[in-house]
């Protein structure tokens, strides 16, 4: 059974998952007072902490040192909360930012499309997450998703992964087009 | 199953680097004379990227759940709902 967990694309994530967990609470009052102050909710504020938090966990699965997280953290959502408002040229500003280098690629499409799979896409997203990140075996995963066999199990993965990735590629060429 | 979804299986292999170093070298042979195999490569590769950040996302709203009702986090949760107290 193929599994993301020993995967080279995975191995830092269990500690990377205890750093968020470690961070959150001071993360999160943080990253509120600042969207408070700045006309937001807190409805707001979880949403711009959560995306925040994603380019956090991105910044360190490709491997940079970070030694002060809430600060590091607010930095993100600061950008994130500016490009919300359409407020200034924040691509620049973002590129200026000691938080931000310029080889992430993290862009606020991808954001967005991770929102709009986590509807569109969920019942797939789900299916994919248990077998790749879950802890039981396909057996186990057979019968909870209620297919007749590993092999059906298997060809609803593929077909899934098919699904996500179209998806994918119309996003992408949405994007394209919208920056020519 | 069908010819699209064994090409799913070989490129997860070829990502996952479960193949043996000759079918790697072959795949990477093909990425580069196949430009529409090249794509569905990158764009299996951004799938699997998305999945993890899902992840991510999915415990973020599970690390919110708890500070909302956890109560031995009542304090902290406080002082981040005054914030937003008119």
């Amino acid at each position: 059974m193929e599994s993301l967990a020993e995967s080279p694309l995975v191995q830092a994530r269990t500690g990377i998952r205890e750093r968020l967990g470690r961070v959150y609470d001071e993360g999160f009052y943080a990253v509120a007072r600042h969207v408070s102050r700045n006309g937001g909710s807190i409805d707001d504020a979880k949403d711009v902490y959560h995306d925040t938090l994603i380019i956090f966990s991105d910044h360190l699965e490709n491997g940079k040192e970070i030694e002060n997280e809430v600060a590091y953290i607010t930095g993100i959502a600061r950008h994130l909360w500016l490009e919300r408002r359409g407020v200034g040229s924040s691509e620049t500003a973002w590129r200026d930012d000691q938080y931000v280098q310029e080889e992430d690629d993290l862009k606020i499409n991808e954001l967005l499309l991770l929102k709009y799979l986590q509807h569109a896409g969920r019942k797939c997203m789900d299916l994919l997450s248990a077998f790749y990140f879950g802890n039981e075996g396909v057996q186990k995963l057979t019968q909870v998703f209620g297919f007749s066999s590993t092999h059906s199990a298997s060809v609803q993965k593929y077909k899934c992964i098919e699904k996500i990735r179209e998806m994918v590629k119309k996003n992408n060429t949405a994007y394209e087009d919208f920056l020519e | 199953m069908r010819t699209s979804l064994n090409e799913i299986r070989q490129i997860e292999a070829f990502l996952l680097k479960q193949m043996s170093p000759q079918e790697q070298l072959f795949t990477q042979a093909r990425m580069l004379i196949d430009p529409a195999f090249r794509q569905k490569v990158n764009l299996q590769r951004e799938v699997y990227t998305l999945l993890r950040r899902y992840q991510y996302r999915e415990e973020s709203e599970r690390m919110f759940w708890k500070l909302m009702n956890d109560p031995s986090r009542t304090v902290v949760r406080h002082r981040i709902l005054n914030l937003f107290k008119k």
